[in-house]
């Protein structure tokens, strides 16, 4: 039981981690139709960032989050918008799956060539002191991942519900042409969304440096994990990528341990088939028109 | 109309054709590099490239090998086993003295049996045991294949830390399932199974599962067998769940590129390693100075196996006396080589009839962040006879 | 429509002709281009003309590989495992054909991409029948009773047969009901159906007989090698393949010619740059998508239709196509 329980904990932690990209996915898909196969490496580049302000210039803490958050929204956000999605956007879906697709590659080898193969190292933002609960060991990591990261979500999910932009995010998201005709500026409130994508995985990048270490790599496992999530819980829904995210963290530690270690990479997708044939609209999700 | 567009579907075709090879200058012996520069593998061919580099360097301003200098080339093999097979042809058509790479083992088994055909000895930076089982006579290894290193592994394990219950963590790629069975199979002759037998997988990043399992279980020791990120990934999360169990490894865990991301979380790890950069001979100690001056940073065990290669190739050319390749190979098989006739092998090595090695080995226990080493392991088999070859 | 053809029988009387200069290393090349050239035709059918994306191309292909590779252990031969093979991954594209009907491309994509990590995983744990992560060695090549293809230039030569094979019956297809029917799929799923057009068969096959290429080219690409393992059938060769197509053009018959020679070729001949030329396809990708949806056909066209204006200005480029 006490096991069951470790297990579980770290499950969540490591959920919370793929929730974060796996919101991100969802906000991008809502109200631009992009499907981001460069999530992963949305999440890579900041990591990469954060070591380059933090290790290497020794910025204090703080500071070297809001420079990886500011260079994450440029760059990932504004910049991306702005170079690929507004042309790309006209095109349908397809070119724009594929465009993301190259720049997850061109991000990935432009790190292991221009920087380095190797993992880097990334000092521990919370303590990792054992706490003992009975049989249970945590740490400040574990715990402090899961309240940052439900921190993070709760204010978004504030931006979206109580705010004027995150209303008319949800209009977008609904309606495009409706929302255009209403007045709302789409173009903009794309970028506004790639922005906060951008500043998401940003936040996911800072959690996930000291756990899994900043390689150019990394971002395979997690794009894909993200994308896992996001389908599981609900492709529309924040609250669903959310509960996706979760639920993909903790079967994969749950199965490893007690099915097969063999096979761990199999469960999530044996549940997000399962979810496909009989939910297509996700866990969690809400049946939309083109569906 | 059509001719011009016929021409333009010919372009791309003429491309192929176009590549030259180039004349080679009198006195020179090539040895190409063939490596895994990019991709999965690029950090380990990157030591491997510098490191033949290097030794050509050496061998070079002394005046190279029977007055021949030796010449390099990169060819990158993207860490994709049939590019690799394309690269292999390719560099034997430029007529090499030797061939030096791969190092993933899935990309060596595929490119073997070319290198072979041409007659061209490989050296290889592989340690897997389905390379030496394919009966190949033209491969060399340069270092242990993973029987002679698991078999000195298990009698470290069982005879000098006395452990009683071992828990296996390992990798489930051709790397780790090798690695695997061999351990296995050691411990099952001396009567021992593992109370843990867990598969990780590449790019893990959660190791919960196999930390509980491990704690579950009882086990006095955890031979930790997965690549160095992952194992980096592993101790920080069994320090954190404040594991009593004492870890133990193979090259990898006390790999400096697992110590560096992991940090002090590696601490008290032992292993037995074939080379490593903190061993105390002078020849290693000299050539990790060197090759840090040279590229700024810590040769890895892939690094030594390269360079040893090299001078495996000198030492093997200088007893015969001449250029000859199937001379060469004959003279390398069941040999003995020594750092009196060649220092640039670092440690007295025997070749055995598979093109294996055997060679002392290093136990070593990391402190403060630094692999320190505690004990030498001596040659597995042996006494070893050294023959001419002339 | 016809035009297609001279470039093609040139090409082909090129494949003929050329083994007999070429070295070992550029054979090996030209025959692993042959291989991917059937490998991309396939993803062409399914992506480029009807539109459906799939990322399991790998996972067909191993499908290929690994009935030739098991089924040459125990002597049968090799063009029965080749069949059982194909036939195979015709099976599972039609098995993976179901989702695309009732979903959207982002579904489609994790469904086949699921697919090729499950494929990769039961290669890697079946270990009596895969041989697991030691792969399979000395894969046989064909023998037809004193005709041996084991010899680097018949086996080119039998590869270059099967490709003949594939691109015909590709181009048959194409131009066919079916070819018009897939890309009246690709452009207009509606209007497509409103024409007349069974949406439902059509998206299948157009799945199933990309899937049934990608396990031909596999079944050649094992024995080609002499080695197979699970870690050649990943994720990355799928997405490999993916690039493939759209550098070279998606939905047009001569895409997966340039594609599959630039993307062997291109390394070759950038072999100084080690890392960059990665680089450089994944901003190539980004560019075609961007400004040249048509991939490197485009540019031909371009190229060709220079050529045409100054011989005969007055030709429009409407014509072209």
């Amino acid at each position: 039981m006490a096991d069951f329980v470790q297990l579980c904990i770290a499950g969540v932690s490591i959920g919370a981690i793929y929730a974060m990209a796996a919101i991100g996915f969802v906000l991008l898909w809502q109200t631009s139709n992009t499907i981001n196969f460069a999530q992963g490496e949305f999440v890579v580049l900041p990591a990469f960032a954060m070591v380059l302000f933090f290790v290497i210039l020794k910025f204090p803490f703080v500071a070297a989050m809001l420079a990886t958050v500011i260079v994450s929204t440029l760059l990932l956000g504004v910049g991306v918008k702005e170079l690929l999605v507004t042309r790309l956007l006209k095109m349908g879906v397809l070119p724009l799956v594929i465009a993301t697709i190259g720049l997850s590659l061109l991000i990935r080898y432009s790190l292991q060539q221009f920087w380095t193969p190797l993992a880097l190292p990334f000092p521990a933002i919370f303590s990792r002191e054992p706490i003992f609960l009975g049989t249970i060991v945590v740490s400040l990591e574990e715990i402090g991942n899961i309240l940052f990261a439900a921190v993070v979500i709760a204010l978004l999910q504030l931006f979206i519900t109580r705010t004027k932009l995150g209303w008319a995010m949800q209009a977008v998201a609904q309606n495009r042409a409706l929302a255009s005709v209403l007045g709302i500026n789409v173009a903009r409130l794309v970028t506004i969304t790639f922005v906060l994508n951008a500043a998401l995985t940003a936040m996911a990048a800072i959690l996930i440096a000291p756990v899994y270490l900043v390689k150019y790599d990394i971002g395979v496992g997690l794009g894909l994990k993200a994308f896992y999530a996001a389908i599981i819980g609900g492709f529309n829904q924040i609250r669903g990528a959310l509960l996706g995210g979760l639920l993909v963290g903790v079967v994969e530690t749950l199965s490893a341990a007690y099915i097969s270690s063999h096979f761990r990479d199999a469960f999530a997708l044996i549940i997000l088939i399962a979810v496909l044939l009989l939910k297509p609209e996700g866990i969690w999700g809400v049946k939309e028109e083109w569906a | 109309m059509r001719s011009a567009r016929l021409k333009l579907a010919l372009l791309p075709t003429l491309l192929v054709l176009a590549a030259v090879s180039p004349a080679s200058p009198q006195g020179v012996v090539k040895i190409p590099i063939v490596a895994e520069i990019t991709g999965g593998g690029a950090s380990v061919g990157a030591m491997w490239r510098d490191a033949v580099n290097l030794a050509v360097e050496d061998i070079n301003k002394k005046g190279g090998i029977l007055g021949m200098k030796l010449e390099t080339s990169v060819q990158d093999t993207q860490t994709d086993p049939p590019t690799s097979v394309a690269v292999m042809r390719r560099v034997l058509n430029d007529k090499p003295f030797a061939v030096f790479g791969t190092v993933y083992s899935s990309s060596t088994v595929a490119n073997m049996d070319i290198a072979k055909q041409a007659g061209v000895p490989q050296f290889t930076g592989s340690e897997s045991i389905i390379i030496t089982q394919k009966g190949n006579d033209n491969i060399f290894l340069t270092s242990f294949t993973q029987d002679t290193g698991m078999a000195k592994m298990v009698r470290w394990l069982l005879d000098d830390l006395k452990a009683e219950k071992i828990a296996l963590v390992w990798v489930n790629n051709a790397f780790g399932k090798g690695g695997h069975d061999m351990f296995v199979q050691f411990l099952k002759e001396r009567g021992k199974t593992p109370v843990v037998d867990i598969s990780t997988e590449v790019q893990q990043a959660d190791f919960t599962p196999e930390l509980t399992k491990v704690r579950a279980s009882g086990a006095t020791h955890v031979m930790v067998y997965n690549h160095e990120e992952e194992n980096a990934r592993f101790m920080i999360q069994l320090r954190k769940m404040a594991l009593t169990v004492e870890p133990v490894g193979e090259t990898t865990l006390c790999a400096q590129t697992t110590i560096t991301p992991a940090g002090a979380a590696v601490n008290g790890s032992r292993c037995h390693v074939g080379l490593t950069a903190g061993a105390p001979v002078p020849l290693m100690v000299d050539m990790n100075r060197r090759f840090q001056e040279k590229y700024n940073r810590v040769p890895d065990h892939n690094a030594f196996k390269g360079y040893i290669g090299v001078h495996m190739l000198k030492a093997a050319v200088q007893r015969v006396g001449s250029w000859d390749q199937a001379k060469v190979k004959a003279c390398l098989h069941n040999n003995l080589f020594t750092t009196n006739e060649e220092a640039g092998l670092l440690m007295d090595l025997y070749v055995n009839e598979k093109g294996s090695l055997d060679r002392p080995s290093f136990i070593v226990e990391v402190k403060d962040g630094k692999s320190v080493v505690a004990k030498t392991v001596g040659m597995l088999g042996g006494p070893y006879n050294l023959r001419p070859c002339k | 429509m016809a035009r297609a053809r001279w470039p093609l029988l040139a090409a082909l009387a090129l494949c003929l002709l050329l083994p007999l200069v070429l070295d070992q290393y550029k054979l090996y090349v030209l025959s692993l281009t042959l291989v991917y050239v059937i490998l991309a035709i396939g993803l062409n059918l399914t992506l480029g003309y009807a539109g459906q994306i799939s990322l399991c191309h790998a996972a067909f292909m191993a499908l290929g590989s690994y009935a030739v590779a098991i089924l040459g252990q125990h002597r049968v031969p090799f063009e029965v495992g080749l069949v059982l093979g194909v036939a195979l991954a015709f099976t599972w594209g039609l098995v993976l054909g179901f989702p695309a009907l009732k979903v959207k491309h982002h579904y489609l994509a994790m469904v086949t991409l699921g697919f090729n990590i499950i494929v990769f995983l039961v290669l890697r744990n079946w270990e009596s029948l895969t041989g697991g992560s030691f792969g399979i060695s000395n894969v046989a090549r064909p023998v037809w009773g004193p005709v041996s293809f084991k010899s680097d230039r018949a086996f080119y030569f039998y590869i270059l047969g099967w490709t003949a094979v594939v691109v015909a019956s590709a181009y048959w297809i194409l131009h066919s009901r079916w070819g018009r029917a897939f890309r009246a799929i690709r452009e207009n799923e509606m209007r497509a159906e409103v024409v007349g057009v069974s949406l439902r068969n059509y998206k299948l096959m157009a799945f199933a007989i990309g899937a049934a290429y990608a396990g031909t080219g596999g079944a050649l690409f094992a024995p080609l090698l002499g080695y197979i393992d699970p870690g050649a059938y990943t994720l990355d060769r799928s997405i490999q393949f993916l690039m493939m197509v759209v550098l070279g053009g998606l939905g047009r018959f001569e895409g997966p010619f340039i594609g599959a020679l630039v993307v062997t070729i291109l390394p070759e001949v950038l072999r100084g740059s080690e890392g960059l030329y990665l680089i450089i396809y994944a901003l190539a990708v980004i560019i075609m998508m961007l400004f040249m949806p048509k991939g490197l056909v485009g540019l031909w066209d371009l190229a060709w239709r220079f050529s045409r204006s100054r011989s005969s200005p007055s030709t429009s480029s409407a014509s072209l196509r």
